[in-house]
């Protein structure tokens, strides 16, 4: 799987470092953002407005990870409106279903074959990105290298099934299964690079940074003995312990209003 | 011609920063491994009115009370151990035989307490944890004290959940 992984990241990479050459550079005129030295027949060309369009997204991380890995499925799509080339609101909505069980390899005890932790369930994130890059007023599109941030909430279902709960000094032991509903909110800081590949149709790439999270632990009471239930995964997030890092790379679409 | 170049080179950059990070992101190593003590035993210090700082207990041997299972023997001095509460009971019985100054004791531990079972994480799996309601020895001298200091069993380090102030004198 790794294996795998590197060569995807190789290929993605391959492509990242051909954005300098995309559509956008090669259009006449877009050296200045003056009115003087703008190409008016230029595909691009408009007029200064305010609200220049809006991009739809959808992430391709998370449908190759489907291919490759059996243990998890999910997409993920989002749309931003472009506000003077400058900010854009966004809102993401995703899907993730995870087969967390075969991470169970440092247990203490040993566990059942047949033992399954799995999550799924939908995500929502809202939050706005700032264009740092030079901004072209009398273009449609312009590329963007930009900063952001996200409020995620997921409400998602969890399964935990046939772990065992053991006394080792005396040898007593029982299985442990549960599921139930639960809601996860977390924030993230992004940073990306989206860019024209042809007309309107654009790549990009974003880092996440998630942090503040917060996620329900589930109580309840079975056979007068107290059971709590903590999640070591969410929907969007991924392993609590080693999922702060996200990326996503994407093909979007520029609607231009 | 020239701002072409200069912008060449000012988003081959940016993107060369993005390609290492996205690299970096996919090779860089999983943490599948369990960071939460599995291990909830209860931490019971030793101690008298004297020395209230702590005393050391010789030939310590621990068995279940209720089970006639030996839980521990520790034929050097110790000043503290740890005792595994019962998983599946509220109720768990220690005796303990010890000498001290070469004289022989035996003391039998009374722990009521409330369990919890918790899944923990994928990787760690389920675990017990504990809140102790009571403590007492059923043969204690007179002058024999119990101090719960920490009601939560929870397995963290140096949780010092209970300190006994012997009366040997």
């Amino acid at each position: 799987m790794k294996e795998m992984s590197r060569y995807i990241g190789i290929l993605i990479s391959a492509v990242l470092w051909l954005l300098p050459f995309s559509d956008i550079y090669a259009a006449k005129g877009d050296k200045k953002d003056s009115r003087k030295g703008v190409d008016t027949t230029s595909f691009y060309y408009t007029e200064p407005k305010s609200v220049y369009g809006f991009y739809v997204d959808v992430d391709l991380v998370d449908p190759l990870r489907s291919v490759f890995s059996s243990n998890r499925s999910g997409f993920n799509v989002s749309a931003g409106l472009d506000i003077n080339h400058t900010f854009m609101p966004a809102v993401e909505v995703g899907f993730a279903d995870i087969d967390a069980s075969e991470d169970y390899s440092y247990a203490v005890v040993e566990v059942p074959q047949s033992h399954v932790y799995r999550v799924s369930g939908t995500y929502f994130k809202v939050g706005a990105d700032f264009n740092l890059l030079n901004k072209k007023p009398y273009r449609t599109i312009s590329p963007m290298g930009y900063l952001g941030f996200r409020y995620v909430i997921s409400p998602y279902k969890y399964e935990v099934k046939d772990y065992v709960v053991v006394d080792a000094f005396r040898g007593d032991g029982k299985r442990f299964s549960a599921e139930g509903d639960v809601l996860a909110q977390w924030g993230e800081v992004v940073a990306g690079l989206k860019t024209p590949v042809f007309r309107y149709l654009c790549v990009g790439l974003e880092l996440h940074y998630k942090t503040f999270l917060h996620c329900q632990k589930k109580e309840s009471f079975v056979d007068d003995a107290r059971r709590i239930v903590k999640q070591s995964y969410a929907p969007g997030f991924g392993d609590f312990n080693d999922g702060v890092w996200g990326f996503r790379y994407t093909i979007s679409y520029f609607f231009h209003l | 011609m020239k701002a072409f170049f200069r912008n060449y080179i000012k988003e081959s950059l940016a993107s060369a920063f993005f390609v290492v990070c996205f690299v970096c992101s996919f090779l860089s190593c999983s943490n599948d491994y369990c960071k939460e003590p599995m291990d909830t035993s209860m931490e019971v210090l030793f101690a008298t009115r004297r020395d209230t700082s702590g005393v050391s207990l010789q030939s310590l041997k621990v068995t279940d009370r209720k089970r006639n299972l030996l839980l521990l023997e520790d034929t050097l001095s110790c000043s503290s151990v740890r005792l595994p509460l019962a998983a599946f009971d509220t109720i768990s019985e220690f005796r303990m035989d010890f000498y001290r100054s070469g004289v022989p004791y035996s003391k039998v531990l009374v722990v009521k307490h409330k369990n919890t079972e918790e899944f923990v994480s994928a990787e760690c799996g389920c675990r017990i944890t504990s809140k102790i309601d009571t403590v007492y020895m059923n043969n204690a001298y007179h002058g024999d004290s119990i101090v719960v200091r920490n009601k939560f069993v929870l397995g963290r380090f140096d949780e010092r959940n209970v300190k006994i102030y012997w009366n040997f004198d």
